[in-house]
């Protein structure tokens, strides 16, 4: 789930099916959440499409032009995530109203409905690959020969391709499919317990396991109540398993380790105890003691998805805004632009869920913190005031969470193409560098670098720490990431210990370093004090966020 | 397949790329509505108050510049959302008022404090980045500043904004320099910040040290003089080995001199 859009190069490879499978996945795990890429992965088939191979210039000039006219007026279509809501039974009744009205005078998104509600009929992850590659042709030849020429068909093109995604996302989740590698564990923060089974086949869906919208509530001050979203016109189409997208996982503790780095919805997490989820270096997600729960990626609703059995989960964003929809059975709360931490838990009565910092969208409302959303077991919502509810769980989350948050990990002297991090390192063993001298204007000394180059710039956050086994006789260090660097003193000379260092001060010309700028390269330094020779080995590096 | 690339590539650059100089009036006034709302949360942190102004700067139009430009003199503004705001000023050369808010943020008295060094440094390089000609007053002074970090990033916006009125503040700094002026300590104890340690201001105070007396090799002659060089090479495109020769080229030169293009 990459957050950057994929290059031109990439996504017209990804049309041709010509990427590694990994590249392939990330790309269409993309695909299914970007409106902008689809739009122009659909364009790219169709230009392909229609003089397989070699398009004439006179026609790829016609489709530009005929698309760039269209793309630059507003839609007036029903938008995608909402006709996946209506097929889904999840939108409310107005909404619901508006889409049927909508459909009933617009062939290009019954169109569109009509090949999603195809594409969904059967269990996607029952096909074979081969199976799976008709259908995916058929799907496709299908939206070339219609959408040509049309911003609509075009629009319910990139719907058909974000259905193709989701095919060939479930297919690469699948068992034996090439997965990314698993990250290295440290043991000692991980603990195996609980009944996890990454092997665990998909829950079947059931009708009550519906996708549902927001709860639809009256922006009443303090206190409202609503009757549920009514029972649609139309007869329900169950939610696909593939709605869910397994979610990338950094770091967890409490449950045993998801061997491919990944948790799918249909692993069920049974801690025995507490257990944290470190959610793409994004979020954390803490189970607290007898929690039952389930974690996934829905594409449709652009959210990170928690299903919450008996107990309380907790979710911290870490300072970022973020969609989750937190389900209970047929019973569901979205936080959309959710910045905070949240609580979420269930008893026989419903699903409540307290904002217990920062702010959140439910509905039509904001919520900031200290307020209390409610599902209860007739289907009622109803939004509280609820400081005294959110005060002790917020204690009992500040007890049990943990401190740090992993963004990302490294080994120094080695490559890695696959897996959350990718990264080029040389050596393991500080070494001059032919363009070395001038990257620290104020160290007049030599100094020698172990260099690590980044595959995606990581985003500076002004409460990250730098975590490093180091090893060697220098012990004047520099930390240097893209042209900012600082000086450091080695505080161990144990050659197994671990330093650490807040990338907090990191300066180039004495300017300080800023919340956002990219990091590509990460290089520690160790200073030849007056010539004379030091050494610096590094093994293990981490770039955590302090979180308060 | 090398069509439907070409295709991909003028759509994506489309869809992805920030919203050009020239922005629409509603474009901006949506950003600015977005960065509103960002900023002054009352949770914002001041990561997430650079990230708002970071997002704002995308959208170079008037509009937004005028939120931009007080945030570098704001009072209650922290020196990471100055450089923030000046950072991101760097790409509103199509903003006529760009340099005169620029050099009016350099010359407020709360950037005067040693803790704002960073900002006045920022200024200067955004300065420089918009090569910004009728910013050559500001400049020019600050290439004679006592601080020798705000004397290398003058140097530095000299080079990139090559007016000719720089010429003399350069030569007299690298006359300095070559003096014993120019073996003064740039830093007493902490050339590399450590935040750990606390909040450190390397600008001499008091008694100027001169040597090495301290055990660090580190002078102002080490910070400042390969940027003053370089700025006189990229303004004169000529290249004199010391001040002296400078000084005696320049003399001759003044009169009919013309920066060359």
């Amino acid at each position: 789930m990459t957050m950057f859009c994929p290059d031109e190069e990439k996504l017209s490879a990804w049309v041709e099916r010509s990427l590694a499978a990994v590249d392939e996945e990330t790309v269409s795990v993309h695909l299914a959440a970007c409106d902008d890429c689809r739009r122009a992965a659909t364009l790219a088939f169709l230009s392909a499409g229609e003089s397989p191979g070699s398009l004439e210039s006179d026609g790829e000039r016609r489709i530009f032009l005929a698309v760039q006219g269209a793309l630059a007026e507003p839609s007036a279509c029903v938008p995608e995530d909402m006709l996946a809501a209506w097929l889904q039974d999840g939108l409310g009744p107005e909404d619901r109203g508006r889409v049927t009205e909508h459909l009933s005078s617009c062939d290009d998104c019954r169109h569109a409905a009509a090949l999603t509600r195809l594409s969904t009929a059967e269990p996607v992850s029952a096909l074979g690959a081969d199976q799976e590659a008709r259908a995916l042709d058929l799907v496709l030849r299908t939206a070339s020969r219609d959408a040509f020429f049309s911003f609509w068909r075009v629009a319910a093109a990139s719907i058909v391709v974000a259905i193709a995604a989701s095919y060939v996302s479930v297919h690469w989740t699948a068992p034996g499919a090439t997965r990314p590698a698993p990250m290295a564990a440290t043991g000692a923060d991980r603990t195996a317990v609980g009944n996890f089974s990454p092997s665990t086949p998909p829950k079947s869906p059931t009708p009550s396991e519906k996708p549902a919208d927001s709860p639809r509530v009256d922006p009443g001050p303090e206190k409202s109540t609503l009757p549920a979203v009514d029972n649609p016109p139309t007869p329900p189409v169950p939610a696909p398993a593939s709605r869910f997208q397994p979610v990338p996982v950094f770091e967890w503790e409490g449950i045993p380790a998801p061997a491919s780095g990944r948790l799918s919805f249909g692993d069920a997490l049974r801690p025995k105890g507490t257990a944290s989820v470190n959610v793409e270096g994004r979020a954390l997600v803490v189970l607290d003691e007898g929690t039952e729960a389930r974690l996934g990626y829905a594409a449709d609703a652009s959210a990170l998805v928690v299903e919450v059995g008996p107990g309380r989960v907790f979710i911290d964003t870490a300072g970022a805004a973020q969609n989750w929809e937190i389900r209970r059975g047929d019973r569901s709360v979205t936080l959309r632009a959710f910045r905070g931490r949240a609580a979420a838990e269930t008893d026989p009565s419903g699903l409540r869920v307290l904002i217990l910092r920062g702010s959140a969208e439910v509905g039509a409302d904001r919520l900031e913190s200290n307020h209390i959303v409610e599902v209860q077991a007739n289907s009622e919502v109803r939004i509280e005031e609820g400081s005294e509810a959110c005060r002790p769980r917020a204690q009992r989350y500040d007890a049990i969470r943990p401190r740090t948050l992993l963004v990302f990990r490294a080994n120094a002297g080695s490559t890695s193409t696959e897996g959350p991090w990718r990264f080029v390192s040389p050596s393991r063993w500080a070494e001059a560098l032919e363009d070395g001298a001038r990257l620290v204007p104020e160290i007049t000394d030599p100094v020698r670098w172990v260099a690590i180059a980044l595959d995606e710039p990581l985003p500076y956050a002004s409460d990250m720490v730098l975590r490093a086994a180091c090893g060697g006789s220098g012990t004047r260090l520099c930390v240097w990431a893209d042209g900012w660097y600082r000086e450091i003193a080695r505080k161990s000379s144990d050659s197994s210990a671990v330093e650490e260092w807040p990338l907090r001060g990191l300066r180039k010309e004495m300017v300080d370093l800023v919340a956002g700028e990219p990091l590509r390269k990460l290089m520690i330094g160790v200073i030849q004090e007056g010539g004379k020779p030091r050494t610096l080995e590094v093994d293990k590096l981490e770039i955590r966020r302090v979180l308060d | 397949m090398i069509g439907a690339g070409v295709l991909l590539g003028v759509l994506l650059g489309a869809f992805q790329d920030p919203a050009p100089p020239g922005s629409t009036d509603g474009e901006a006034a949506a950003a600015v509505e977005a960065f509103k709302a960002a900023f002054s949360r009352p949770e914002a942190t001041e990561d997430d108050r650079v990230l708002a102004i970071r997002t704002l700067g995308q959208t170079v139009h008037p509009l937004t510049f005028a939120v931009l430009a007080p945030l570098m003199t704001e009072r209650s503004a922290l020196a990471p959302i100055r450089i923030a705001a000046a950072l991101v000023l760097a790409d509103f050369r199509a903003v006529e008022e760009t340099p005169a808010a620029l050099m009016k943020a350099y010359r407020d008295p709360t950037n005067a404090l040693p803790a704002m060094r960073a900002v006045r440094i920022r200024i200067l390089q955004t300065l420089g980045a918009l090569e910004a000609v009728s910013a050559a007053g500001v400049i020019n002074a600050a290439i004679l500043d006592p601080d020798p970090w705000v004397a290398r990033a003058a140097a530095r916006a000299a080079g990139k904004t090559r007016h000719i009125s720089s010429i003399d503040p350069l030569i007299r700094r690298l006359q300095l320099l070559e003096s014993k002026e120019g073996n003064k300590a740039v830093s007493g104890e902490d050339p590399v910040p450590d935040p750990t340690k606390g909040k450190s201001d390397p600008r001499p105070k008091g008694g100027d040290k001169y040597g090495d007396g301290d055990g660090s090799k580190r002078t102002e002659r080490h910070v400042v003089q390969a940027s003053v060089q370089d700025a006189l090479v990229s303004i004169t495109r000529l290249r004199h080995t010391c001040a002296e020769n400078w000084a005696k080229w320049w003399a001759q030169a003044r009169r009919d001199f013309k920066v060359p293009k």
